[in-house]
């Protein structure tokens, strides 16, 4: 059965609860109090002892910035509670009747991702993997057994999503194994055990793309019709992700590829226009040692 | 190609293009506003960070693919002339060939250990065969191109007398090597030449990935040279004839002439943001020595160098020291050059972007309100997040509630 995560980035409050959890359970040393001075984001990036990322991306506000208190329409006109709140905030009086209406003008938002190795259908890494050290374990992740990692780092420019990295102390490669010990016991990984508002969802795939959609909906309904799934329902190169994500911006926002593309899609590419050069010169050398000598 | 002229004359810095590095100040693009998507957020990346990481590649892999290069042609010749060329006046090309070979694949599996972090682990490299690999390719490349190497190599040293022919190990490699392992040799060498870079332009390096068919031919085309180079060199300095020094002048020219085609294949086949890593980027100055040192200064001396004398034979080291050193730049430029362009998001991107992903249009007609009845669940949705997760158990459940839609006691 393969298994994987759903990130509802509408979800993700920003509190890298799953950084911790993974590097407390994964025992992945701390990367330093290196500050990036972007953002609150100063992880940067995934990498060797990085396994899930928080990523915060500032929307400024492009005109007002507080919030607007305006008097409460009449009481019939203020929408059901069931309807969707897209009015803003009601203040109830002692009568349970609106007496005041807060509106969210456009006061800027943060979009937050924790972002995961994707463990891609077709991955990049696996395949350009020379000693079979990358495997596909059978949660249907993708894992890189340590024990036979040599460290020559062609996983690396290989990853479409430049997740996995080499470990500079220790010469392997590294990533989200998606917690391959934790699910051989049962257990959901970390990251998604410790998210308190499940912007992170476990579980079998098929389940989660099946609830990925529904959310998608729903947050359509309501009128966040930005809202859409990345790494899922698209003709990528890659595949569908066992990692996918519920997005609001472009992909580009939140450092991911618009439309990855596979490398190994270039080998046959290569080989057959490398060896056609080949011929010709050969030919062509061949034909001048066949001349005379001058 | 319409933009061919002028990629070429920007190739050549004749034409003004600009080059921002890519940094941290840049702060998320902002020059290329997109609509149409999702929250206005007028990023064109996350803060400028790179998207992907770049390889660790240092010396030893210029030194390798450089080597690996020179190997590879100076094989190919050696098989070529050992089939086809003039049995006594070529007989010195698939001697120092030969020597060549040996030397390069005796140095490049060193340089690649060197190379891997965990360098008493190279063996794992032969404990699979996997064709969508081209390092694993590679690594059997090698393998079977050093064995073949050092059989005609055995052999050479009997026929050059360093080992008498009636000692048992002058036995041993009269009889261990033939046609065959010549023609091994050169296919190995071909596949050495080509693989390196197969190797480039299968990563999401945006440089090699962008001028991916362009790279391996580049490679091979360049050992070629290369290797007629090295041979020419060795012959000029073991006292050849300076008559016959030239007998591998047009096999260097073609080498060259199929060098700059690839090049400016590659040129016009670059997306602009790629471009100018290459033409204004930090390695600029390499990429010029490669193709004048490598390409065009060989290419215009060996149509105008003295044939004859001591001039010849001084031309015709300086010619081949020179696309041999421009040999080198030009691995230097392309390995340095594609790790400036991974640092860059928006080089990344501009050879990611494109068809593939569901437009938001399609994306509402999918998942918009009016279809939210679409994804009506056919089967129980197991709770958000479980406490525990128990694979097979689950799995069971799933199977029995949706099929038979009862409820299994």
């Amino acid at each position: 059965m393969a298994t994987g995560f759903f990130t509802d980035t509408t979800l993700c409050i920003g509190c890298k609860a799953c950084e911790v959890a993974c590097k407390q359970w994964n025992q992945l040393p701390a990367d330093g109090y290196a500050m990036t001075g972007m953002s609150y984001d100063n992880t940067g990036a995934l990498g060797a002892t990085t396994w899930r990322h928080v990523a915060f991306i500032e929307v400024p506000a492009s005109k007002k910035r507080l919030p607007m208190a305006t008097p409460a329409p009449p009481p019939a006109a203020v929408p059901s509670a069931d309807g969707g709140n897209t009015e803003g905030l009601k203040i109830l009086n002692i009568n349970g009747e609106a007496a005041l209406q807060v509106g969210f003008p456009d006061i800027g938002q943060w979009l937050m991702m924790s972002d995961v190795c994707k463990h891609c259908t077709n991955a990049g890494c696996l395949q350009a993997c020379p000693t079979g050290a990358i495997i596909r374990n059978e949660f249907g992740a993708v894992y890189v057994q340590p024990d036979i990692c040599n460290g020559c780092g062609y996983c690396v420019p290989s990853c479409p999503f430049g997740v996995v990295a080499l470990q500079h102390d220790d010469g392997r490669a590294f990533k989200c194994t998606l917690c391959y010990d934790r699910q051989k016991d049962g257990l959901e990984p970390a990251c998604a055990k410790a998210c308190p508002t499940d912007s992170i969802t476990f579980g079998d795939l098929d389940d989660l793309k099946m609830r990925a959609r529904q959310r998608v909906a729903e947050l359509h309904a309501r009128g966040e019709t930005s809202a859409y799934l990345y790494g899922v329902d698209e003709e990528t190169e890659v595949g569908d992700l066992n990692a996918f994500f519920l997005l609001k911006a472009e992909p580009e926002a939140y450092g991911l590829p618009v439309a990855a593309s596979l490398p190994q899609n270039r080998v046959t590419k290569g080989f057959v226009a490398g060896f056609a050069v080949a011929a010709v010169l050969s030919v062509f050398s061949a034909l001048a040692f066949k001349r005379k000598h001058s | 190609m319409p933009g061919l002229f002028s990629t070429l004359l920007t190739g050549l810095s004749l034409l003004p293009a600009s080059y921002e590095p890519p940094g941290l100040e840049r702060r998320g693009g902002g020059r290329r506003k997109r609509r149409g998507r999702g929250v206005d957020t007028e990023f064109a990346s996350y803060y400028g960070r790179p998207v992907v990481k770049k390889p660790h590649w240092v010396w030893p892999i210029w030194t390798y693919f450089w080597v690996g290069g020179i190997t590879g042609g100076a094989s190919a010749i050696a098989t070529l002339a050992h089939f086809w060329g003039d049995k006594e006046g070529d007989r010195s090309i698939v001697q120092i060939g030969r020597y060549i070979s040996m030397a390069g694949a005796g140095v490049s599996p060193v340089l690649l250990i060197i190379d891997l972090q965990r360098p008493e682990r190279f063996l794992h490299m032969l404990r699979v065969v996997k064709f969508r690999s081209p390092l694993n390719m590679g690594t059997w490349f090698l393998t079977g191109l050093g064995l073949a190497t050092g059989l005609n190599f055995a052999r050479q040293t009997v026929e050059d007398g360093f080992i008498p022919e009636d000692f048992f190990l002058g036995k041993i490699a009269l009889q261990t090597s033939n046609d065959f392992t010549q023609a091994f040799q050169g296919l190995g060498g071909v596949s050495l030449g080509t693989y390196t870079g197969v190797l480039l332009s299968a990563t999401t390096v945006p440089l090699w990935a962008n001028a991916d068919e362009a790279i391996a031919p580049l490679f091979l085309a360049s050992a070629f040279s290369t290797g007629a180079a090295a041979i020419t060199l060795g012959r000029a300095l073991t006292g050849v004839k300076v008559e016959d020094l030239h007998r591998l002048d047009p096999i260097e020219r073609a080498g060259i002439i199929s060098e700059l085609s690839c090049v400016a294949y590659a040129f016009s086949k670059l997306t602009p943001e790629v471009r100018k890593h290459v033409t204004h980027g930090p390695y600029a100055n390499a990429f010029r020595a490669a193709v004048g040192l490598g390409m065009v200064g060989p290419l215009l001396l060996s149509l105008v160098k003295p044939k004859k004398g001591l001039a010849g034979r001084l031309a015709a080291i300086f010619t081949s020291l020179m696309a041999l050193t421009g040999g080198f730049f030009m691995r230097y430029a392309i390995i340095e050059a594609g790790k400036t362009t991974s640092d860059d998001p928006d080089a990344y991107h501009s050879i990611t972007r494109g068809p593939g992903r569901a437009s938001p249009e399609e994306q509402a007609r999918r998942y918009g309100a009016g279809k939210a009845k679409a994804f009506e669940p056919g089967r129980s949705i197991p709770e958000a997040r479980p406490n525990s997760f128990e694979p097979a158990a689950q799995a069971k459940e799933i199977d029995s509630s949706s099929n038979t839609g009862s409820s299994a006691e």
